[in-house]
């Protein structure tokens, strides 16, 4: 569905900020991008979405070419981005201009997902704060039925009954052939919802795998020391240390958080291959 | 089912009608202003004349004034959502073709103008003479209308239609100009678009002093060509070609510039 091969893209000429990117992923899935500020993850998904061109290398989405900008390309994917700017219109208006382009809109839909963030059809959308509108923009992207959807910073605004809300709407309303793209800082908001997740670093993807296959060789316990022969990586927290160890009980809850932290400071703890690429 | 994925009419009236709804207040805003500017200033003029008679001609000058500035106004701010990354991203991935999109904006920034301003002028000129004869009823405005289109100067039949075609092309120019530069620039297109137009001006006005004075194209005569030009007539047909060329380069310019835009 979505293939990177050998991307390079810089805005300035002496700072690459991809150099030989490589990725590949199915539909069906809530895929996390996790990286640190500047790590590109915006700049990714805006090649994905085809609203940046990449300089070298081939990008391929749904079978198109997204630099294209084909409409048969663009009816298909949705990007929510982190700043957006919606028309002086009720939200009934923007929906009855706009739903038209995108042949799977599920209109029923749409009326659930606004019943569900408490929003009104009436509402002047630019005259609401920024979590509202952005719940709005969240409501439109899935009631699109997009096969894929990008969302950057998705839960950047939301109060928090909104993000759980966020997180349930998002988990009940996708179909096998839709592939949703995450972009965060908000580890935690995510960490239930996302089923794989890639890290991004320094242009290069450090690490893509299943939240499943994470489990299933990692453990992520709260232990009183933070050093020990399984101990992969630790934290100190407040009354001990967030620890990383091999697997040994057949599977625990992820900690996404302490897993970034793990990877990004280059600490080795996957044994098998990467799951990643082509 | 294939799509295509350059032209489809179906696409077109979707995107007028969603440039429709989004920006109807903004469109409505616009007409009243226009409406309200013309009352004034027939006002203004009529209570400067004292209400004494008028000349139709006097009303024709300020509708042509008006139009070339409410023309260069429109067209030098196409393309609004391109002003901002945030619109400029929502405008681009929406699903229409690079060519719609320039279609959609000539249809509401061109099209919508050329037929709206004559009729709104129309009817506020005649709604503000009404109101005028009713207060003084000895107000008249003298004259006939169609004296006062100028008809050209006159030439043989033949070339009529490259008079015609010439003066088309150029009165395009006003509108395709600042469209074109509506595209290339991003920040307040106009003013650079302004500034664009002053220097071509002038860069013109001593092409044609060149033509003329230096290489005495006003001698032109069979005997005496200038570069392939040898009489009057030929020279109209070059300068209606360059005019279209210019035209179509210019156009061509903003849809690869449309395309081609990164955000």
């Amino acid at each position: 569905m979505l293939k990177i091969s050998d991307l390079t893209f810089s805005y300035r000429k002496k700072h690459r900020q991809f150099d030989s990117l490589t990725l590949a992923l199915q539909p069906g899935s809530i895929t996390g991008l996790l990286g640190k500020n500047g790590a590109g993850k915006t700049t990714l998904l805006k090649i994905i979405a085809g609203s940046l061109f990449p300089q070298t290398g081939s990008v391929e989405v749904l079978n198109h070419t997204p630099g294209k900008r084909e409409p048969s390309f663009l009816a298909h994917i949705f990007f929510v981005p982190e700043e957006f700017d919606l028309p002086s219109i009720p939200i009934k208006t923007f929906i009855k201009a706009n739903a038209p382009f995108y042949p799977s809109f599920d209109a029923g839909l749409m009326t659930r997902l606004l019943k569900e963030f408490e929003l009104s059809e009436d509402t002047v959308i630019d005259k609401q704060s920024y979590g509202q509108k952005k719940k709005f923009l969240i409501s439109f992207a899935l009631a699109t039925k997009c096969r894929l959807l990008v969302l950057d910073e998705p839960t950047n605004g939301l109060d928090i009954p909104s993000k759980i809300i966020f997180r349930k709407v998002m988990a009940g309303n996708l179909d096998d052939n839709q592939l949703v793209l995450i972009s965060t800082h908000q580890v935690k908001d995510v960490e239930t919802l996302i089923d794989t997740i890639i890290i991004l670093d320094q242009g290069k993807v450090i690490l893509h795998k299943e939240i499943q296959e994470i489990a299933s060789e990692l453990q992520f316990t709260n232990s009183h020391t933070g050093v020990g022969s399984d101990v992969m990586y630790s934290e100190m927290v407040p009354g001990g240390y967030k620890v990383i160890s091999q697997q040994i009980n057949g599977s625990s809850s992820i900690d996404l958080e302490l897993l970034f932290n793990a990877v990004t400071k280059g600490v080795k703890i996957f044994q098998q291959k990467q799951k990643v690429t082509l | 089912m294939t799509t295509n994925n350059t032209f489809s009419f179906q696409r077109l009236t979707l995107l007028l009608k969603q440039n429709f709804f989004h920006h109807y207040k903004l469109f409505g805003i616009y007409i009243a202003a226009f409406a309200g500017g013309v009352f004034i200033l027939h006002l203004l003029i009529q209570m400067a004349e004292e209400f004494r008679d008028q000349p139709i001609g006097k009303f024709f000058e300020i509708f042509v004034g008006l139009f070339i500035a409410v023309s260069v106004l429109a067209t030098g701010t196409a393309f609004p959502n391109l002003r901002t990354k945030e619109k400029a991203l929502a405008y681009l991935l929406l699903p229409a073709s690079t060519l719609e999109k320039l279609i959609v904006e000539w249809i509401v920034r061109v099209l919508f103008l050329i037929i709206l301003v004559p009729i709104l002028y129309w009817a506020v000129y005649g709604i503000e003479n009404f109101m005028i004869s009713a207060i003084n009823p000895d107000y008249h405005v003298t004259g006939d209308i169609r004296y006062e289109i100028p008809n050209g100067p006159s030439h043989e039949e033949g070339m009529r239609g490259w008079w015609y075609t010439f003066s088309i092309s150029l009165t395009s120019t006003m509108f395709i100009l600042p469209f074109t530069g509506s595209t290339v620039f991003v920040k307040n297109p106009l003013i650079k678009t302004l500034f664009a137009l002053a220097i071509f001006v002038v860069f013109h006005v001593f092409l044609a002093y060149f033509f003329i004075e230096i290489l005495n194209f006003k001698d032109l005569s069979p005997n005496k060509k200038i570069l392939f030009i040898s009489t009057a007539e030929s020279a109209l047909i070059t300068a209606t070609f360059a005019s279209v060329i210019f035209n179509i380069g210019l156009l061509t310019a903003s849809y690869f510039k449309l395309k081609e835009r990164e955000v």
